[in-house]
């Protein structure tokens, strides 16, 4: 009894802190409990169209566009909690904006093994769904998500990526809660980030270092942590940072073939890039993408995959096999169905640092 | 040691519960200015941004099929002629990183820490106003969400 008192007292405290902050924004005319703005002006691509919001169902609305990363990352996650509610009339409805018509078939091409959800494109007119929705929230950054409740409510507002509460949220207002939890734990997350951020750029790496561990441990689930601390790890103490990734491949990211290779092994390259880092860095670079090939599902991720390994050996001097890896890369690319044009960029990128490992 | 940093986190949220509420991302700060070049009647006009830490732009060189918006500039004509300036060569970025992105198949140019771009501009009749605005895309390398924004400038180049 105590410790939920306790517990109510500290959520109201918290949403009476987190109002305040709301009420500051002047411009923000769209809030949660609001009445959620209609699907308008846009084009459908994947699904039938939706016109209204139905009354027995929710909905998980997500904003972004191509050239966002996390928006692509966030895609298979998007595609699970779709399968995952489907039986709880959940529907998934992805709107594209700030996007060209003409770019999107090949894209969803490229992405029709992960997309099972709805997707249309904003067309941009005076009554945008970036004016409606976004601009009206006071957000501007991608990706987004709106939950829309079965009274037609924005019930939250938050990314849509693994790890940063949409499933928590939906099964709060799946039982007709306001999802505080969720909205608490977002909001606390964030404040672990910056006072980590804030440590680090103060030079205080050994604090940074132990609000991240503690964030690790009270958001076990939320990736990034890890992922942040690795890179942390990397300016300050080499050492640490090459067994922590050690750890990383062999527990928490084991299957994860978008943080292994994406995250923590593009994080080294770009250290890379800047100074010499070394041996043991390579030979990890090399082990995260070994394990990240064994598990991932796609063709064109392989590839980058490779030529991550390709790097690697350049960097360890063993040209030889660089220069091997990256012609397999070649003649593989080359057999791949993709995009014409696409294919043809990729392959001309690849030769053109084939040609620099030859020295031509 | 785990209470401690429990209760400083959450005093820390307290206090910052407005930033924190706020929804509007600002990774960049824009600076812009022109000088003379050494001949003819060129100027080059700069634009500089100083970007937060583990954020980075995408160049002006990015092929702008691949995915990611490039950086872009652009001057609006002049009130009487367009005969007052013209653009010479194209919009360039200083010292951009490369890497094959798997997210798109392809190849993103971009700079990370303080980004820095410039226009060669002729100028044919002084004094001339130069508006217009640049557009760009920022992007964290922590979670990889982005930021596309735009800034208007207005300079006045005079002899």
């Amino acid at each position: 009894m105590g410790k939920s008192y306790k517990q109510i007292v500290f959520a109201i405290f918290m949403l009476l802190c987190l109002n305040i902050g709301l009420n500051a924004q002047e411009e923000q005319k769209l809030r949660v409990g609001d009445q959620a703005p209609q699907i308008t002006n846009v084009k459908w691509l994947i699904g039938e169209p939706v016109t209204s919001f139905a009354q027995d169902k929710t909905y998980v609305i997500e904003f972004g566009y191509i050239g966002c990363p996390a928006c692509n990352i966030a895609i298979p996650h998007l595609s699970k909690v779709a399968k995952d509610y489907a039986e709880k009339g959940v529907e998934v409805i992805s709107i594209f904006y700030r996007e060209k018509l003409a770019n999107m078939p090949a894209f969803l091409k490229s992405k029709s093994k992960d997309i099972a959800y709805k997707v249309a494109i904003d067309l941009e007119s005076k009554k945008s769904m970036e004016s409606l929705w976004l601009k009206a929230a006071g957000i501007n950054y991608a990706p987004s998500s709106f939950i829309v409740d079965k009274s037609g409510k924005i019930a939250w507002v938050g990314s849509p990526r693994k790890g940063y509460g949409l499933e928590e949220a939906l099964d709060e207002v799946l039982e007709g809660k306001y999802p505080y939890n969720s909205v608490i734990n977002r909001k606390l997350r964030s404040a672990y980030n910056n006072a980590a951020g804030r440590m680090k750029k103060s030079g205080d790496y050994v604090s940074a270092i132990a609000i991240l561990d503690s964030a690790i441990a009270k958001y076990p689930d939320y990736d990034p942590y890890r992922t942040i601390k690795f890179n942390y790890l990397l300016d300050f103490d080499e050492e640490r940072a090459y067994v922590y990734g050690k750890e990383l491949l062999s527990n928490h990211f084991y299957d994860d073939p978008t943080v292994l290779h994406n995250f923590l092994s593009n994080s080294i390259i770009s250290k890379g890039e800047s100074q010499k880092l070394s041996t043991a860095y390579w030979d990890l670079v090399i082990d995260l993408n070994e394990r990240a090939m064994e598990v991932n599902e796609y063709d064109f991720y392989e590839i980058s995959m490779k030529f991550h390994i390709v790097k690697a050996n350049k960097e360890m001097g063993k040209l030889k096999k660089a220069i091997q890896g990256l012609e397999n890369i070649i003649t593989d690319l080359g057999d791949m169905e993709i995009d014409v044009t696409q294919k043809s960029k990729s392959l001309s990128y690849f030769s053109r640092y084939l040609n620099k490992l030859k020295g031509i | 040691m785990e209470r401690a940093i429990t209760l400083y986190i959450f005093i820390l949220s307290l206090l910052n519960s407005a930033t924190l509420s706020a929804q509007i991302l600002e990774p960049v700060k824009w600076e812009y200015s022109w000088e003379k070049e050494r001949e003819g009647n060129i100027i080059k006009l700069k634009f500089t941004a100083n970007i937060d830490e583990d954020w980075y732009i995408y160049s002006s060189d990015q092929d702008p099929d691949i995915g990611p918006s490039p950086m872009t500039l652009v001057i609006y004509d002049g009130k009487d002629s367009d005969m007052e300036f013209s653009l010479k060569g194209k919009f360039v970025t200083e010292k951009v990183q490369e890497k094959f992105d798997a997210i798109w198949m392809g190849e993103v140019r971009y700079v990370e820490g303080t980004a820095s771009f410039y226009q060669l501009i002729e100028i044919s009749e002084h004094p001339v106003q130069l508006n217009g605005h640049i557009s760009y895309q920022v992007c964290s390398t922590i979670d990889g969400k982005c930021v596309l924004g735009e800034e208007d400038f207005e300079v006045t180049i005079s002899e």
